[in-house]
């Protein structure tokens, strides 16, 4: 758990919180600072929090709290979904089935539920996926990843997922999506 | 579970240090800086910060 109070050093606090959150990955980022200057880049860092002062000492312990349980489940990668401005949401990369684009909005399908990011584009999306659980996500069409995890089996026209649900694929891409499943499924 | 602190204020590093240990998270003048460097963070090498006033 690691705590940079940007007042410390201003000039210099976005870059070496940048250098400690890619170089220590499992550790969890608490940013303090005397202004919301820097909440874009907390959230870009993914930080546990980001603290403005003044606060009081239950705020600082909601925030040791909050990084516990990000680091507890540390085992299980999450990823931070916008919902909406100013809420966001984390959630679990393993419980993902599907994400797909639709107009503006990208629509981050769960076992337990569908969240619209507002932000994050698909290429990004992919990033961070193809980051925190390598060859797990492909894209098997225009405006889809796919967990590959909750696929059941790669059909010439269609993903069937576990659940039964089905995404369409192109026939002539059928050969390189069933080779990426069957080397995931061996992998795994 | 270890914290490293990063601030010259002494007040709030009193206070994140009495919240931490609480939840007996591991804490000490060792993970107290002063400046930004990495040294004494999870494994780098290195000593840890300057101590607080």
């Amino acid at each position: 758990m690691i705590f940079i109070d940007i007042e410390l050093d201003a000039p210099h606090a976005a870059g070496f919180a940048r250098t400690l959150a890619t170089s220590l990955r499992e550790s969890q980022l608490i940013l303090i600072a005397d202004s919301p200057r820097y909440a874009v880049e907390a959230f870009r860092l993914d930080a546990a929090s980001y603290l403005v002062r003044p606060f009081d000492r239950g705020m600082l312990e909601k925030a040791v709290d909050r990084a516990i349980v990000r680091l507890r489940a540390a085992g299980r990668p999450a990823i931070a979904v916008q919902v909406e401005k100013g809420r966001v949401e984390r959630v679990y990369v393993d419980d993902i089935t599907f994400i797909e684009s639709v107009g503006y909005r990208r629509l981050v399908h769960t076992g337990s539920g569908v969240y619209e990011e507002m932000k994050m584009i698909l290429s990004a999306f992919m990033d961070k996926l193809e980051r925190l659980r390598p060859g797990q996500f492909i894209t098997p069409y225009r405006g889809y990843i796919v967990n590959l995890k909750a696929v059941r089996e790669v059909e010439n026209d269609r993903i069937v997922l576990n659940d039964g649900s089905f995404i369409l694929i192109k026939r002539s891409d059928h050969a390189r999506i069933a080779g990426l499943f069957s080397r995931w499924k061996s992998l795994s | 579970m270890k914290a490293s602190i990063f601030t010259r204020d002494g007040k709030l590093a009193g206070m994140l240090v009495s919240v931490l240990c609480s939840r007996g998270i591991e804490t000490g003048p060792q993970y107290v800086h002063s400046g930004y460097s990495l040294d004494g963070i999870d494994g780098k090498s290195g000593g840890g910060g300057t101590l607080l006033s």
